[in-house]
Order: C-alpha cells, then structure tokens, then sequence
C-alpha cells in the first residue's frame, strides 16, 4: 500500500514500512533523520538542484546512508551523466516495480559493516565496493566530456573534483591490485603530462621549428626522364609538365607516380616527410610530444569474492591502504622531526657524532611534472638513497624534490655513501630531464649539542 | 707435324719462338701488341713517368686548393640513394662522422624498401645521425632516388655515394679539393676500391682489376682529359651544373652518363685517386657475372646510342669528349669484336702452331699483367696491402682476357639487337619502357 505523507514540510513515500523521502532540494535534508529512511525519490527539474542532492547523498559519510537508492521522478528528465549516479527513473504510481528495490538494496545494506579506517581513499573504496554490492551491478565507464579523463564511473566519480580524476583512477586501479574487483578493458586514454587532462588536440608540427604552419605536398616521378619533385614543381597553368623535360604529364601510373608525400613547413620552409605529432593540452596549454602522454585503461570493475568479504569482516578492513611515507619506506617528516630532537638530546648526553643531510633538487623542469610522475621519481629516489643507507640511518620525504637523512654515529670519514647518493641522483636526473640546469644540493650538517630543530629546517 | 714429348717439350718451345724472329711474332700477336701492349704498357708508363714528375707540384697545387676549401668551408649535401640498404646505413653515418670535412648534410632515400630500411632510417634521423630521410613507398628506380635527393639538397656541392661504401677519414676532404682548381671543373670521381677482397676469389680478382681499371686506368684518362665515368659510389658534383643538366636519367649506368653529359656542357671532370672510398665487390661468379652484363649493356646504350651526336661534327663538337668516348667504346665494343677475328685469323692461319701460340699469348699476357701490377705499386697509397693480391695477378689473363671478354661480347649481343638493359630488373619496368619508347 502506498502512502505519500507531508509532515513538517517534508514528504514520504511510505509502503510496507519503508519509505523514501521526496526532495527537490538540498536543503530539505538537512531536517530529516537519514538514516531512518530507506531511500529518495528526486523531485525537482532543476539540474543543478538535482546533482546537489545526488552528491549530498552519496558522499555523506555514514556508509549506510551513503548507500540508499535514490530515484529521480520520471516526469523530470536529468542528463545522463546525473542519472548514472542514482537508481534510475521512478514512475510514483508503479510503486510496486521500485520498492521492491528498496527492499533489496536494503537488505544488503544491513549486512555491511562500517569500516574504521581513517585514510579517506580506504574509505571511497569500501563505499565503491559496497555499491557494487548492494545493486549486484558493474562500475561501467559513461563517456563524459566534462570529465577530464573522458568517462564518469557511478558513484566513486562523485567523491572527486573534475580535476582530481586521475586519482579516482589510481583509486581503482588499487582496488584492482588489491583484487577487491576485476577488471575488463574497455578504452584507453591519453593524458596531459602536466595537468592529467584529456582535452587535447593532436597537430601535426614541423620537426625543425616545431610551427603547426605545414602543408603537405604529393610527391611526382616522371618515368621517363626520372626527374622527382613536389606536385607544385609540375604545376602549369592548365596541369602538370615536367620541369626537366619539358613534356607534359598526361596519365598517372603511364607517365608518372606519386611515390610519397612531403611537407613543407610555411614558417622555417623545412621539408620533410615525417611530421611531429604533438598534442596540446586544451585546458593546461602544454605541449605534449606522443610518448610524454600519461596512457591509462579504462574499464568495467566487478566486486569479487574477497571485495564481498571485506565488506562484512571488519578485521581486514584497515588492509586497504597504507600511506604514502610507508610506500616509499620513509618516516613521516612530523616523525623525523620528533626522533631528530631525540637525537640533538642524545648528541648533547653522549657527545657522539651524527650527521644530518639535506638533499634538495634544484631543477625547474621537476615542477612541471604531473603527481603520479613525481610520485613515480619520489619512489625511485628514495630507492637509490636507501640501497646506500645503513642500519641506523632515518630517511624522510619532504615532498618529490626534498628529502632528509639521518646519519646516526657517522664519523666524518664514514660519509662517502654520500657521495655516491648525489652522483647517483644527478644521473638520474641528468638522464630523464633535458638542459644544463640540473642539480642536485646535498648539505650535511653535523649535529651539535647546541642546535635545535629550527637549526634544520629554518 | 712434330710430336712432342715431356722431356723435350720446353726446348722445343724455346727454339720454335727463336726460329720465327720478330715479323712473325708480331703478325701473330698482332692484338696484343697493337692493342695491348701500346694502351696498357707504354701509355701507362709514360703517363706514370709523367705524372709522377709532376707530383711535386700537384702536392703544391692540392696544398692551395686545401686552404681555400677550408677557407670557404662550402656547404656539401651527402645523396644515398638506395634500396634496401638500411643495414649498412648505421655503420655509413659512423663512417661519415669520421670525416675531416664536416660542414655536410646527410640526405638518404629510399627508393621503396620492402625491408626494415624505413624504420631504421626514421630512426636514425631522429637521433640527428642522418639529416633528411626520405622515404618513396613506389620504388622509381636509382636516378629518381638520386634525383629527389638533388631536389632537397642544399649544398653547394653533392656527394653521391653508395650505401655499403665506407670511407676514408678525408675521402670528402680530398673529393673536394679539385673543385678549387679551377671553375670549369664540375665532377670529381673519387677512387673505388675492393672491400672484401679477402672473401672470395672473385672478389681478389675484382680488386686487382678495380686497381688496373679504376685506380690506374682513370689516374691516365683523366690526366689526358678524357676520363668519362664517375662512379656512383662516390662522385662528388656541383650542384648547379649537376641542376642545369637536370640531374640523373634512368639506368642502368647512369653514372656514366651523367658524366658524359657533365662534359657534354662544356665542363671538365676529375679523378682523384686519393679520395678512397671501399665497396664490397660480388663474391661470386654469378653475382658477377649479372653486375657486368647490365655494366658492359650501358656502354652500347649510352655510349653507342644515347651519346652518339660526340662522334659527328656539330656546333659542340669537343675533340676531347670525341677521345673520351671513342676509345671506351674502341676498347671496350671494337677489341673485343676483333678479338674474335684475331682468335679467328690464328685458328684458320696457324692452326698447325697453336701449342707454341697459345702457351706464349698466355706468357704475354701473364707478364704485362705484372708489369702493369708494378705501375699500380707505384702508385697505390695501400702498396703494402696490396701485396696481398700479387700472387693473384697470375690469374687475371684467364679472367679479364677470357671470362670478362666473353661476358661483355653477350652482353654487346643482346644490347645491340635486343635492347635488352630496357628489361633490367635493376629499374622498375614502369620508367624503362618509357624510356625505351623515347629512345633514351
């Protein structure tokens, strides 16, 4: 039996016990108790209204709030890219063909625990995974032009700004190493190096000068006397003639060819056959080469049985992620700081000899990587610094281009790994980075009774 | 008739070449001794003789020449034209990184591989080893390569060099210098040697011929003005003469017409028998054989036919280009039809003599073989390697005056009757038949 109630300005759908809450706008929210209800029925035309209720409800962060069905009345029509988020259109009088729904989605609720972690990437994996679970669905990819990456995935898409859609990525793809879903190719993309941004627009350029000014010409073969040249060569007022031989070229695959193409650039005049395909960032301005573009797949993600099983075992729930000093096998720059104070308490008791180093890159061309090639360089460095580190020294991460060592009861003449971390690093550097700017600054600093912590980091 | 026994064969012999005295000698080797002798012995030596009094003062003259080359520091454009070739194209440009005149550019094209040329030659030029690659999907044959590769050259003066050549450190520097001789020089043929003159006995008795004919024999036609082939694995040009006359025309042996056509414009060309370019020469009889019949077909097509218009008075008539041609074609196309006669003449007149005639035309030939081996050590600045190929030499009569001379009378044969370098594979059939029909 269905029964539409208004109460307090609010109004319900109530069959068999539970009800769903009519909202045409956000704020109709804030005076209800959500977690008593078991789902929404949209009921506004307004887009904007719309996607702020849909983002309210999906990213609120009690896990079975997050989870309920939302429906969109039927007689308002909403983009795609809104609707993929929600449980689809509701006809108000089929009431049957939907609370049957909620009931099932309801149901699986019940059954899932909330997990305690506090990393907030754990958390949108739990709640992803608990989406797939509670609709018995697939995250199926939408084509989305507003997404910088091309695609909007259901739900997980909702808890990232437009910008940030190469970390939902990453998101996934852990969710995938971690064998919580599978995965099925279904596209790939190609991304700016600089911004992660998939407007881009493909030219062709001048491998000289590198202007976008170029003009393809066929090349010709007069057979006869073998004289090959640009089409524009032969050109005459009514067709073609040979400039050698001055006969007229009358049938191609007869008298002549055209073997090949050639450009000719209208800013430097270069000719050459093999044009540069480069790619410019429409939202950036960077200009790409090919094989500097980030290439990512994107696919459909089905929960698996171990996804399942996260979902109602608390014990494993903190496996998901670990932070990105733990990645890197470095200590957090807080805790460095901490057991650096200790170690200036010690040198003061003992009169022993540490030392601590500053390695810093100074290189303008770093900047302008993206977050997962910095990460990339930040784990690379950190591994180069650690395979000449021994047991007692500490190593921190700053950020990608600034990292602290700790070197406890190092004499003076036992600091030669040192050296060999900044040649290491300068090859590095010097080996994926172009210009002569590239430089690498180690300051080492032995660590007396008298400094403090602002000895270090002033 | 006497029959001979082993044990007095050799008296025998010896007394039979007294008792004829020198009438009938020379009526019995008329050829040789006409022909042979006069070109390849005593006009050699003379011109030896000659050339090396005048050494002191070509040193002075090439001395000159070189600090104006590297005053003027010419623009030079390096054309590979080829099929196919992409294996030897890393190893070239290592070869031409070695060079003490650099300020060149590297043009290769490729005349539709159907290997992994492209790829590699893409490759290397975006390591910046080869400046411009250009690539034709539809093979057009040699000239056109080398035509398109004149069309994107900047330089100066072109360098047209074959793909599995390599070079001497100043093979450039010294193909060069000639052009500083004076303004009317505009060809410079650099001097091709045997590579792999170790691999096989074809390719050993290849490089003591390329010795005679390449090193020595153009060291005196060029010195007498007459020399009229460049050779397309390492020829250098001016490109504005080289523009003028409108490039290359289709094979096979367009690098000798081309440089009938560059004297044909009035313009002299040089050899330069310090500017040492090695080639890898066929290792095998058939290779060889294939090589010399589609070389020894462009001698009637261009040189009998297409060039004809040297050999009769007119406006341009040059005595020096009339020379030039007359005695390729006399030595080349006429001796060897008279070798016939001769052989001939000695059968149907001394017949009962041929096992004294014989041995002694093989004796003949064998000792100016070494004779003109010794000019070669004169003049060779690779004597010591050379040596090498002395006990070769012993050979060359069989291979020059019998194997050589039978392949180039087939080859006269099916040139002349049948046109046939027309249906050489070696250009597509599309651009011969064209030219057959144009009578080019």
């Amino acid at each position: 039996m269905l029964n539409i109630l208004k109460n307090n300005n609010s109004r319900k759908i109530v069959n068999d016990g539970y009800s769903l809450l009519m909202v045409a706008h956000v704020n109709e929210l804030k005076h209800e108790q959500l977690e008593y209800l078991d789902g929404f029925v949209i009921d506004s035309e307004n887009r904007s209204h719309v996607q702020e209720i849909i983002v309210r409800i999906r990213t609120h962060k009690n896990l079975k709030i997050c989870l309920l069905p939302i429906f969109i009345n039927n007689l308002y029509k909403q983009p795609k890219e809104l609707v993929l988020h929600t449980d689809g259109y509701i006809n108000l009088e089929l009431e049957s063909n939907y609370f049957e729904r909620v009931i099932t989605i309801a149901n699986r609720i019940k059954n899932i625990e909330t997990p305690k972690t506090i990393y907030v990437n754990s958390l949108i994996q739990h709640k992803t995974i608990a989406y797939l679970y509670t609709r018995n669905a697939i995250l199926k990819p939408i084509a989305d032009r507003k997404s910088t990456i091309g695609y909007t995935f259901p739900f997980i898409s909702l808890y990232y700004k437009h910008y940030e859609s190469i970390v939902l990525l990453k998101n996934l793809e852990e969710m995938r190493t971690l064998h919580y879903v599978t995965f099925q190719l279904k596209d790939y993309i190609h991304l700016c190096k600089s911004c992660d941004g998939n407007y881009l627009n493909f030219r062709e350029a001048c491998p000289k000068c590198s202007g976008i000014d170029i003009v393809a010409h066929d090349m010709i073969h007069h057979f006869v006397c073998a004289h090959v040249a640009p089409e524009k060569d032969f050109k005459i007022e009514d067709g073609l003639a040979c400039p050698k031989c001055d006969k007229n070229l009358r049938h191609i695959g007869i008298d002549y060819d055209k073997p090949s193409t050639i450009y000719s650039c209208n800013c430097c005049n270069h000719e050459f056959q093999n044009a540069n395909m480069k790619a410019l960032c429409l939202d950036c301005e960077t200009e790409n080469q090919l094989e500097e573009l980030l290439e990512k797949s994107i696919g459909e993600y089905s929960i698996t049985q171990k996804g399942e099983n996260i979902l109602f075992d608390a014990s494993i729930k903190n496996q998901i992620q670990e932070n990105q000093s733990m990645k890197i096998g470095s200590m957090p720059p807080q805790l460095f700081k901490i057991v650096l104070n200790q170690e200036i308490k010690r040198i003061k008791a003992t009169n022993g000899y540490s030392y601590f180093a500053k390695i810093e890159f100074r290189n303008q061309q770093l900047q302008l990587l993206n977050d997962n090639v910095k990460s990339a360089l930040t784990k690379e460095i950190s591994g180069i610094i650690k395979s000449y580190m021994e047991g007692p020294d500490i190593l921190s991460a700053e950020n990608f281009n600034c990292y602290y060592l700790m070197l406890p009861d190092t004499r003076e003449d036992q600091l030669q790994r040192l050296e060999l971390i900044d040649y290491n690093l300068a090859k590095l550097i010097n080996d994926n980075t172009t210009g002569d700017n590239q430089k690498v600054e180690i300051k080492i600093h032995r660590i007396d009774k008298n400094d403090t912590l602002q000895t270090f980091f002033s | 008739m006497i029959p001979l026994s082993l044990h007095n064969i050799l008296p025998e012999y010896m007394n039979y070449w007294f008792v004829v005295g020198i009438q009938k000698f020379i009526r019995v080797f008329w050829f040789f001794v006409i022909f042979e002798f006069t070109r390849y012995i005593i006009i050699d030596y003379v011109i030896a003789i000659l050339f090396k009094i005048s050494s002191k003062s070509r040193t002075k003259k090439f001395e000159l020449a070189r600090q104006q080359l590297f005053n003027e520091n010419p623009f030079v454009s390096v054309i590979i034209p080829g099929k196919n070739e992409g294996k030897h194209l890393y190893k070239l440009t290592r070869s031409l990184a070695e060079q003490t005149f650099s300020n060149f550019e590297l043009i290769i094209v490729d005349d539709g591989s159907d290997d992994e040329t492209p790829i590699i030659g893409k490759n290397l030029e975006k390591l910046g080893l080869i400046d411009v690659f250009i690539r034709n999907d539809m093979r057009g044959g040699k000239a056109s390569a080398a035509n398109l590769a004149l069309r994107y050259s900047k330089g100066k003066y072109i360098v047209h060099l074959d793909a599995d050549c390599s070079f001497d450190r100043d093979a450039i520097e010294k193909v060069l210098l000639p052009f500083f001789f004076g303004e009317n020089i505009a060809a410079v043929g650099g001097n091709v040697k045997v590579r792999n003159y170790k691999e096989s006995l074809c390719a050993k008795l290849q490089a003591i011929e390329y010795l005679k004919t390449v090193s020595i024999g153009r060291i005196i036609t060029s010195y007498l003005g007459i020399y009229k082939i460049i050779s397309g694995a390492f020829g250098a040009f001016r490109k504005d003469v080289i523009d003028s006359i409108g490039g290359w025309d289709i094979g096979p042996g367009l690098d000798g017409d081309i440089t009938v056509k560059i004297r044909k414009s009035g313009y002299n060309v040089y050899f330069q028998p310090d500017a040492i370019c090695l080639t890898n020469a066929p290792a095998k009889f058939k290779v060889l054989t294939k090589q010399r019949l589609r070389w020894d077909k462009s001698i009637i097509r261009f040189r009998v036919r297409k060039h004809k218009d040297v050999y009769f008075p007119s406006a341009n008539f040059n005595w020096l280009n009339f020379i030039a041609l007359f005695e390729n074609v006399f030595y080349n196309v006429v001796l060897d039809l008279l070798w016939w006669v001769y052989i001939i003449d000695i059968i149907v007149n001394y017949s009962s003599s041929l096992k004294f005639i014989i041995p002694m035309n093989f004796t003949l030939y064998f000792v100016m073989s070494y004779v003109q081996m010794l000019s070669i050590y004169i003049f060779s600045e690779r004597r010591e390697e050379e040596k090498y190929l002395w006990p070769y030499v012993i050979l060359m009569t069989i291979y020059t005056g019998t194997y050589l001379r039978i392949v180039r009378t087939v080859a006269y044969y099916k040139e002349f009757f049948f046109k046939r370098s027309f249906e050489d594979p070696w250009n597509p059939y599309k651009s011969s038949i064209q030219a057959k029909r144009a009578g080019l």
